[in-house]
């Protein structure tokens, strides 16, 4: 059976055509919690991380075109944290300048608390990685039976015993440390993958 | 803690974590793991890192940030880009109320008379200079492009200019100017149509005119770059053929980049369609005269052959041929391109701007001498030729092949006249080309291009490395082929008068044979012991014939839709079939009654696998499904593959699955229950057809990236990727022996000999079939013993091969 070759060229490649909406609307859904959650981790609003957040993905949404990222010098998230880093400072100072609603001596006191870019990039490499290991969890749930999925949440995420978890899903301790394994195999290969496909910038995006 | 002295290694563990251990044992792992705490730590530790776990926990607990002008934010930037061109709706709005009963309305002092074309960038006007009193054409910026300032300027300063050049090839722009906030662009009118309108007309042109045409579009671009301006979107819609005088004239400079700088809310590298685009402007890159050139070629090449040279479905799949991919040989389409012709576009082709044409005018003047010469035959011109990166290799071409001729010539005794030997030696090997038919061109393409040709043996040093290797007679390609180099390997390559290889062996067939069905044949099969053949397709039947004569001897139906895959069990007792209706059918050979009917699938069923005991099916939807003939229900659902699910194939003993996909992975399942054991990776492009040997220890895979490869089921190890095919590969077999393979090729962009068989331990190629008296194969299959094989192409014909050895 033969059909018409498709491609697969990954999401960072299909988010330079303006018609592929799945694809900038794929990315929006990956990036955009990163970027927002990074606004929130140095105290910004919602509101505030939200322009954040917005600010960030249009500039990737002007820039990617020209997008003169080399592989050779870090990853797309490396990147985009570059972008994010910057457009941070530029708002933070923004915020804290006369005349402004909340240039509170507080903002000005956050923005000096950064100023290591080394110490903001482990921020956002928090944040980044949170995200991968959300999505693939989201991904890796659909795979298993519920019961599968909660022997592995409750002992793995919430630290539970295997014993009283097993009583509570009706299953044996074996099943449940089973179940805890395989899950716990799928979702780091799926965040693996995520990696990869971002530092190869020629693989599929999740 | 309860210790035991006996607990098994982790690697046990590890093996029953991924499904791989016997049922029998799995038993009493479980009683151990049940109260061993030990164990039980152990698993863990199998699959991931203490790190890994405390890191899973920390982000898993921790729910992502959210908020309510969040959402807002997520949702506003998913929205639907604004700037979706809506051409069509575009309104008239913007211009004044006429002043005469035939006019449209007004801008400035034109009298708008009718809409000539609509287009990315704007409304095309025939409208009336009532200052100068002449026609004239207006092309008015679209609206939703005007509001962009930046955009506005380009357009302004793009059309002033274009109107700086005053060539007799270029329409000649009278104004530019703006209108109730509109930049437009006054521009002679010219009567008649656009080649896009003629091609699709009349589809490909006539040597004559495409020179003609060429010639002009190429002297226009010339007086342009001289100027330094570049087109970039030199297509055959903006070139215009005027009427009764033979003059083309190109229109649209440099607007294309105007609309570049509208998509603010959106990325946009590629304005109007890529299909005529050169790959560094596909790519955002940097853009030159000679990303106009590109395009040239691109022009001649819809001209020859009617249709664009990186057609695709979708502008990402164009720019990904016409990033990566030479288009299909011209001379494959319409043989009555000339190689010189196709030589030339070929050039123009080049991925690499500085491997084309140093500038327009040198293409002017090489077509002007194709075009004199037509006119006064008897002149013969060097054919253009592919630029060539390493030139040492010309050299050393050259030198070798003094000296090789007189070495071989001493060796064998032999002196061949009117005959080709190219011997191209690696570092510590030798790939011999034997080409014994003067007249064939040979070339051979590895990091750069080089061509050989002409008689008596010849000798090229080359570097390892996979090679593509051309026959050309006559203009068209008669032999292309992939050749794997490495040291110490020694590869002959035959080129014959015939074509190369066993000349085709098509079994005769009677008339009366195979005529069954009203529609394309999608899928076919035949029965183990060669006697029964399956056929279905696009009428949504499937039929069992005899083998042997072509008799029909049943036609199952029962599918509402396109029949895309057939099987027989293994023990020729069943018939699995499926397809766009999403149901898989079970039909019993003896009784002809339907047995199973099954649905599940949320998407086309496209390839299915039947055993004594389950049918396979693999889909559009991504997954393997396992079917019981004694259950009503799905038993087994495996994992997805990110991509459609093209091949699937069930080992002899039934324990094992196979798949391949559009991702370009095949992956290994267990029967039981569907864990994946392996994935394998070796193809770079989508895999059609998967097989097990008798005994299911091994696998062979084919694809479109022309390979077979060879796999090691239990380790997942690639044994072999056997090269030779020039086409996509669409069907692999094992022999029953187990000792040879079988795979058919699609034949879609050159005659390729289509069959071929290798040797399942070795992976060499042992014996090919076909040649030019193929047809396009659509599907095939090959009977168990190797003696047989069916092929269909996209028609409702049967063709039966005798595979003599």
């Amino acid at each position: 059976m033969v059909e018409l070759p498709t491609t697969r060229p990954s999401l960072l490649v299909r988010i330079r055509d303006a018609r592929d909406n799945d694809a900038w609307q794929q990315f929006v859904q990956v990036y955009g919690p990163v970027v927002y959650g990074y606004g929130r981790k140095h105290g910004l609003q919602d509101s505030d991380a939200a322009d954040l957040t917005q600010e960030v993905l249009q500039a990737v949404s002007t820039s990617i075109v020209r997008l003169d990222y080399d592989r050779r010098r870090g990853t797309f998230a490396g990147w985009l944290f570059t972008l994010a880093h910057h457009k941070l400072h530029d708002y933070l100072c923004r915020q804290s300048r006369p005349g402004r609603g909340s240039g509170d001596s507080g903002v000005q006191a956050r923005l000096e608390q950064h100023p290591n870019r080394s110490e903001d990039r482990a921020v956002w490499d928090q944040e980044y990685e949170r995200r991968l290991f959300h999505l693939a969890a989201e991904q890796v749930r659909e795979h298993f039976h519920d019961s599968t999925w909660m022997a592995f949440y409750q002992t793995a995420v919430e630290g539970r015993r295997g014993a009283e978890v097993a009583a509570e899903l009706g299953m044996t301790v074996a099943a449940v440390y089973l179940a805890k394994s395989r899950v716990m195999a799928r979702l780091c290969e799926c965040v693996q993958k995520v990696e990869k496909a971002d530092d190869s910038f020629s693989e599929d995006a999740p | 803690m309860t210790m035991h002295l006996n607990c098994p290694e982790a690697s046990h563990w590890k093996k029953l974590l991924e499904g791989a251990l016997p049922e029998c044992e799995e038993v009493s792992f479980h009683e151990h793991l049940e109260t061993c705490s030990e164990c039980q730590r152990t698993v863990e530790v199998a699959v991931a890192a203490d790190a890994l776990w405390v890191k899973a926990a920390r982000h898993l607990r921790e729910d992502p940030e959210s908020g309510p002008e969040f959402e807002r934010v997520l949702a506003d930037l998913q929205a639907e880009p604004e700037c979706a061109p809506g051409d069509d709706d575009m309104s008239l709005e913007f211009l004044s109320s006429p002043t005469r009963p035939e006019s449209l309305g007004r801008l400035a002092h034109y009298d708008i008379t009718e809409v000539v074309g609509r287009g990315g960038m704007g409304i095309v006007f025939k409208a009336h200079d009532e200052s100068l009193q002449r026609t004239v054409a207006i092309k008015v910026m679209a609206p939703h492009l005007a509001q962009s300032p930046t955009a506005r300027k380009r357009f302004l300063r793009e059309a002033r200019a274009a109107a700086a050049v005053r060539d007799e090839h270029i329409i000649d722009i009278h104004a530019v100017a703006e209108a109730n906030g509109l930049p437009f662009l006054v521009m002679e009118y010219v009567a008649g149509e656009s080649l896009q309108q003629r091609l699709d007309r009349t589809g490909p042109l006539t040597l004559q005119e495409i020179l003609r045409i060429g010639i002009q579009t190429a002297t226009g671009l010339a007086a342009a770059h001289a100027r330094g301006l570049i087109h970039r979107d030199i297509k055959p819609a903006n070139i215009l053929l005027q009427n009764r005088v033979e003059r083309v004239k190109i229109t649209d400079f440099g607007l294309a980049r105007a609309a570049d700088d509208v998509c603010l809310t959106r990325p946009d590298a590629v304005s109007g369609t890529p299909e005529f685009m050169a790959p560094e402007q596909a790519t955002g890159g940097i853009v030159d005269a000679r990303s106009d050139l590109f395009s040239l070629g691109s022009v001649l090449y819809a001209m020859c052959t009617g249709q664009a040279p990186f057609d695709a479905p979708g502008h990402l799949a164009v720019m990904k041929r016409v990033c990566e991919e030479s288009p299909r040989s011209m001379c494959a389409i319409n043989p009555a391109v000339p190689a010189w012709l196709a030589d030339v576009v070929a050039k123009l082709h080049a991925k690499k701007p500085n491997e084309r044409f140093s500038s327009a005018k040198e293409v002017v003047d090489l077509l002007g001498r194709h075009r004199d010469r037509l006119q006064q035959p008897g002149i013969t011109i060097e054919a253009a030729r592919p630029a060539r990166k390493h030139r040492w290799w010309t050299a050393a071409a050259v030198l070798l092949l003094m000296c090789g001729s007189l070495v071989v010539a001493e060796a064998t005794g032999v002196t061949r006249l009117g005959s080709t030997v190219v011997r191209v030696f690696t570092s510590n090997g030798t790939l011999i080309v034997d080409v014994d038919d003067p007249q064939v061109k040979v070339t051979l393409e590895g990091d750069g291009g080089l061509i050989i040709t002409g008689a008596g043996p010849q000798e090229v040093r080359l570097r390892p490395g996979t090679y593509k290797l051309m026959a050309n007679k006559d203009g068209k390609v008669v032999r292309e082929e992939w050749v794997s180099i490495s040291r110490g390997d020694r590869r002959v390559v035959t080129v014959s008068r015939e074509t190369g290889g066993a000349a085709p062996v098509v079994a005769p067939v009677s008339p009366t044979s195979f005529v069954g069905h009203t529609g394309a044949i999608r899928s076919m099969a035949l029965s183990p012991d060669g006697k029964l053949a399956l056929t279905a397709g696009v009428d949504q039947t499937v039929r069992l014939w005899d083998a042997l004569n072509g008799r029909e001897l049943h036609c199952f139906k029962g599918h509402t839709d396109e029949v895309n895959a057939v099987a027989f069990s293994s023990d020729g007792k069943w018939v699995a079939s499926a397809g766009r209706d999403r149901c898989v059918r079970l039909w019993d050979v003896q009784t002809k009654e339907l047995r199973g009917c099954w649905t599940g699938h949320t998407d086309d069923v496209l390839s299915v696998a039947c055993g004594n005991d389950r049918v396979v099916s693999g889909s559009r939807d991504g997954t393997v499904r396992v079917w019981n003939p004694k259950d009503s229900d799905e038993s087994l659902s495996c994992a997805r593959h990110t991509g459609w699910v093209s091949g699937v194939a069930l080992s002899a003993d039934g324990r094992r699955i196979l798949s391949g996909g559009y991702d370009g992975t095949v992956r290994v399942w267990d029967a039981k229950c569907g864990k994946e054991l392996h994935r394998l990776e070796g193809h770079s492009q989508e895999v059609y057809s998967v097989a097990f040997s008798p005994d299911g220890r091994r696998a062979v895979s084919g694809g479109n990236d022309h390979a077979v490869v060879i796999w090691d089921v239990e380790s997942g190890k690639l044994l072999h990727r056997c090269l030779g095919h020039a086409n996509a590969v669409i069907q692999v077999a094992f022999s029953a022996d187990g000792r040879e393979v079988f795979s058919a090729s699609s034949q879609y962009e050159v005659v390729d000999r289509a069959l071929r068989n290798w040797d399942a331990t070795t992976g060499k190629e042992l014996q090919s079939w076909g040649g030019q008296a193929a047809d396009r194969l659509s599907c095939a299959t090959f009977a168990p013993d190797g003696k047989i094989a069916l092929s269909s192409s996209s028609d409702m014909n049967v063709r039966r091969w005798k595979l003599t050895k």
